[in-house]
Formats: C-alpha cells, sequence, structure tokens
C-alpha cells in the first residue's frame, strides 16, 4: 500500500516536471522571427565547383566534401548535369523542394506562433506551414513538392522532420537528386541575433549509400526597409513555357 | 361606466408596466456592443481558417457562374447557378463602372476568353498567376495568422499569400509592379484597414476579363462579426479605368476543426495553355468568334 503510493506521488512528480520542462522549453523558444537569406552558390551546386557562365565559383556545403552516392545514381547525377538547362524543374518554374528553396537567392520570412511555424519564400510564393503542435505526418505516401513539415524544439534548435516529397526536384542546379524516398531533417540553430546556423541531414536509401548532411549560415537582411516582394518565375517566362509546357 | 373604463385603462396600463418590465433586460442587453475576441495584443483576433467569398463570385462579380460548359462539365442545378448573393453593393445595379474605352475592352475580352490567341486572353487564374485583392479574398478558402507587427493571410489555391505590415511603414517605391500589390494596414477600432497599391496590370477581378490598371487601389475592410464570421469589404479605384470608386462587400465564415490544415495546391506545376492557345487560334483562323455569355443557362 506505502510502496503504490510512493510510486503514485513519483510518477505525478515526474509528470509535473515533464509538463513544467515542456513548458519552459515552449517558453524559452527562441524567435527565430524575421527576413532571411543565404548567402552562398549553393542553389548553383552544393558540391565544390568552377566558375562558368552566370555561375559563380563556390565551396561546397556537404560534409565530408562528396555526396554519397550509389554507383547508379553517380551516373544519373552526371546525365542530370548534362541535361541540366531543360531537366531541371526549376527551368520550368516548378517549386524547388525543400532544402533547396532555404538557399534560392532570394529572401524568405519566418512568422513563429506556438502552434506552427511560417515561413513565408518570395521564390515563386512558396509557403511551408512546420507544425509544431506534436501531430504526426499525415498517411501517405504523398507526392508534395515542398513535403509535409513537422517540428519541434531541441533545447534553441527549431528541428523540423520533412517527408512526403515527390521526385521531381533536385537539390541544385548541377543535377544533385533524390527519389520520393526523400527524409530531411532541418535544424535551425539561432547563433547570435543576425544569424541561423542551418544544418540538414538528407536520408533516401533508393539513391544513397548513407545519410549525409550540409550546413550554411542564414543571415538576417539589415535593412530597415526590408520586405518580401515577388518573384514569380512561371508568369515572366510563362510566353516560353507556353509553347511546350 | 367611467370607472368600468378607467379600470381597463389601469388593466393596460398594469400590463404595460409588466411587458416594460420584462423587456428591460433585453433591452439593456442589446444595448451592450457585441465584443470580438482578443489577441494580447489587444486588436480583434481574425485567426483561423474562412471559407473566403460567396459562391461563383470568382467567376463573375456581376453574374456568378457559370458558362454552360462549366455547368456541365460540374453537374451544376439551376438553384447553384448565378450569383447566389450580390457582390458589389456599391452602384446599387451590381455592376462595375468602367468607363466607355474600358467596357468595350472588357466585351472584346469576353469574345477572345472563348478563343484564346494569347496568354493575355486566358483567365489569370487559369494560368496560376497570383490574383492580388480582393480576388483571392473570393476565390478560396483562407487562414489569417497575426503577430504585433504584421497581418499573414495564406490562400489554399496556388499557395498565395500576403504579408500585410502592421507598424506603419510607407509603401514601397511607385515603379515597383507586383501581382498581388503591396498592402499596408492598420486598426481603426474593431476593423482592420488595409490599404494596397502597386499592383500590376496583369490580374483580373473575375474570369469575366474584369480587368484594371497599375494605377489600381484597393481599400480593404475586416471587421470580426457576431456568430463567427468577418465582414469583408473592399473599395476599388483606378481613375485609368473606372468612372467611380466602387465597392464589393461579402462575409466569410470559419472553416475547419482543430486539425484542419491546408494541403499544399500546385497549381503552376499541373497547368497547361498551349492545347487552348492551339484550339484559339485554330478557331480564329477560321473565322469562329462567339461572345462568353450565360444566356442559355438561364432558358
Amino acid at each position: 500500500m506505502r510502496i503504490s503510493a510512493t510510486l503514485v506521488s513519483v510518477s505525478l512528480a515526474t509528470s509535473l516536471l515533464l509538463v513544467l520542462a515542456v513548458s519552459i522549453a515552449q517558453a524559452q523558444a527562441p524567435n527565430l522571427e524575421g527576413i532571411w537569406q543565404a548567402v552562398n552558390t549553393a542553389a548553383w551546386d552544393i558540391e565544390d565547383h568552377s566558375a562558368s557562365l552566370g555561375v559563380p565559383a563556390g565551396q561546397g556545403v556537404v560534409d565530408g566534401g562528396a555526396i554519397p552516392y550509389q554507383p547508379w545514381a553517380l551516373i544519373q547525377k552526371e546525365e542530370n548535369f548534362t541535361n541540366r538547362a531543360t531537366a531541371d524543374s526549376l527551368a520550368s518554374c516548378a517549386m524547388p523542394g525543400v532544402p533547396r528553396i532555404t538557399y534560392m537567392p532570394h529572401p524568405f520570412q519566418i512568422i513563429q506562433f506556438d502552434d506552427r511555424i511560417l515561413i513565408l519564400y518570395e521564390y515563386v510564393h512558396v509557403t511551408r506551414t512546420i507544425y509544431m503542435d506534436g501531430s504526426d505526418h499525415p498517411d501517405g505516401h504523398i507526392d508534395f513538392w515542398m513535403g509535409d513539415s513537422r517540428g519541434r524544439w531541441e533545447g534553441d534548435t527549431l528541428v523540423v522532420d520533412v517527408i512526403h516529397f515527390n521526385e521531381q526536384t533536385w537539390f541544385d542546379r548541377a543535377g544533385n537528386f533524390h527519389s520520393e524516398a526523400l527524409h530531411v531533417v532541418e535544424r535551425f540553430t539561432p547563433n547570435g541575433p543576425n544569424h541561423i546556423d542551418y544544418e540538414v541531414t538528407i536520408e533516401d536509401p533508393n539513391v544513397f549509400t548513407r545519410p549525409w548532411t550540409m550546413r550554411m549560415p542564414l543571415y538576417r537582411r539589415q535593412e530597415t526597409n526590408v520586405q518580401l516582394l515577388e518573384y514569380e518565375c512561371y508568369a515572366y517566362a510563362e510566353e516560353d513555357l507556353a509553347r511546350d509546357k | 361606466m367611467q370607472k368600468k373604463i378607467w379600470r381597463e385603462i389601469n388593466r393596460f396600463t398594469a400590463m404595460g408596466v409588466i411587458v416594460l418590465v420584462g423587456a428591460m433586460p433585453v433591452g439593456l442587453f442589446a444595448q451592450q456592443a457585441w465584443e470580438p475576441p482578443r489577441t494580447v495584443d489587444g486588436h480583434p483576433d481574425l485567426q483561423g481558417y474562412w471559407d473566403g467569398g460567396p459562391a461563383n463570385a470568382s467567376h463573375s462579380i456581376e453574374d456568378g457562374c457559370c458558362d454552360v460548359v462549366h455547368a456541365r462539365m460540374q453537374s451544376r442545378t439551376p438553384d447553384r447557378l448565378g450569383l447566389l448573393e450580390p457582390l458589389i453593393i456599391d452602384p446599387p445595379d451590381g455592376r462595375i463602372p468602367y468607363q466607355e474605352w474600358a467596357a468595350v475592352k472588357r466585351t472584346q475580352l469576353l469574345y477572345d476568353m472563348e478563343t484564346p490567341t494569347e496568354l493575355g486572353h486566358i483567365d489569370p487564374e487559369d494560368r496560376c498567376l497570383l490574383l492580388g485583392a480582393p480576388r483571392s479574398n473570393y476565390r478560396g478558402d483562407l487562414e489569417i495568422r497575426q503577430t504585433k507587427d504584421y497581418i499573414v493571410i495564406l490562400y489554399e489555391w496556388a499557395h498565395a499569400y500576403r504579408v500585410i505590415p502592421m507598424d506603419g511603414r510607407s509603401h514601397i517605391g511607385e515603379t515597383i509592379s507586383m501581382y498581388n500589390g503591396d498592402s499596408r494596414g492598420r486598426w481603426e477600432g474593431n476593423t482592420l484597414v488595409v490599404e494596397a497599391r502597386n499592383f500590376n496590370s496583369q490580374v483580373w477581378l473575375d474570369s469575366h476579363g474584369s480587368f484594371y490598371s497599375d494605377k489600381l487601389r484597393v481599400v480593404e475592410r475586416w471587421e470580426l462579426v457576431e456568430g463567427d464570421a468577418i465582414r469583408y469589404e473592399a473599395t476599388i479605384e483606378d481613375p485609368n479605368v473606372f468612372t467611380r470608386p466602387w465597392t464589393l462587400a461579402f462575409t466569410m465564415g470559419r472553416i475547419g476543426g482543430d486539425d484542419y490544415e491546408f494541403f499544399e495546391e500546385a497549381c503552376w506545376e499541373g497547368v497547361t495553355n498551349k492545347h487552348r492557345l492551339a484550339a484559339g487560334r485554330l478557331a480564329v483562323a477560321a473565322g469562329e468568334r462567339q461572345l462568353h455569355t450565360h444566356e442559355e443557362e438561364s432558358q
């Protein structure tokens, strides 16, 4: 009798502590709101690359240098590179997927609530809602361009789990690709008031031999009048795209 | 006899007093203005999912839906045709006050859309262009989120969104034009007032070629009203195209339960217009032109 009473009070205390911990975590969640932008060349190529016409040279953002492709996939990647002017779905102004949208050369805005975090991108008015309410991904598979995002706080880090992708988006203009089995985990960690360390783990057993990681800083735009404008890619290219789309 | 009359008068007076007393609490209650729920910042809380404008309005804000082909495709019964409630409240005739030249151009567009030979003949909605204000608000469902500094409106259709700064900053430079325009918001009492400008001239107010110019100015008024609804009003001004400012209004209701979520609506990624253009060009070459009209459905 006494033992069970002790057990009850111990478990009660534990649950209280848990609830407390969760509410403290929420109350102390860092504020990521603002307008941010990556400043690098990952949109062209996430690996090391020399300059070419219209493409600035750049050092890769992939941990360890090379992406661990399966042998067949490396051949596919090289074919993609050759055909990139038309084979890249961005050539017809489709949504870029995750994480590519993050390092497009356009700003994006984070707006934060307890139950969700909105990321609004200037590039073709892409939006993401990252549900923070502990809900699971919907049953699938669902072919979303931008995937389905569910987030949580781990200390100061916003961790976003993204699945339900289609296989039409690439990681960059260089033909780095994935299948619909893509599983992305993004980590947004504030590093001072004006920087976020952005780390992305990519997992896709159909294409890669192991999970791999890319990382880059995100910078807060400093202009006092900064706001998202529009980049309506397809609206500007519609005349051309209407011929073959 | 007089006493009897007096008794009757007293009886009526007594009844009157009883009725008055009985009515008093109701009267007092009615005098208390309805108070909207508020955010932590003290402003009316418009947050949540809303059903947008009345059915059929996006097809024509004057006539509703639909053309005969669409009606057949959607198996619409006669009671679901037309505009289910008037949208334009001023002018009272419910028509867009086009200048003479603009009315001619609009009629031309009602021909062109049946046999499009260029993209400008096809409804911007069918081309997945951002539809701006006010059309986005009667195109489909929307989600409103508020912070101290911003009102954000997410539209499920084509993942469109608007970010409306509430910090009193000025509009962007006049030479920047955008499909969705540039919005600035402020609170006037319990009403969210949004002024939008910096539009381009590519978008129509509906599928009936209701065009405007880049001089368009829109003032929107969003007010939370009793019954979990938003009363929306937009005053539209464009000295290049209309004879005077005019106003449309409707009420949007709340939708969705606790776990309601928007899905990704990839519009452009699935659209093609080249076949419509090819068909339009063939028809025009064969001398086949016809006016887009709803005449047949009323027969």
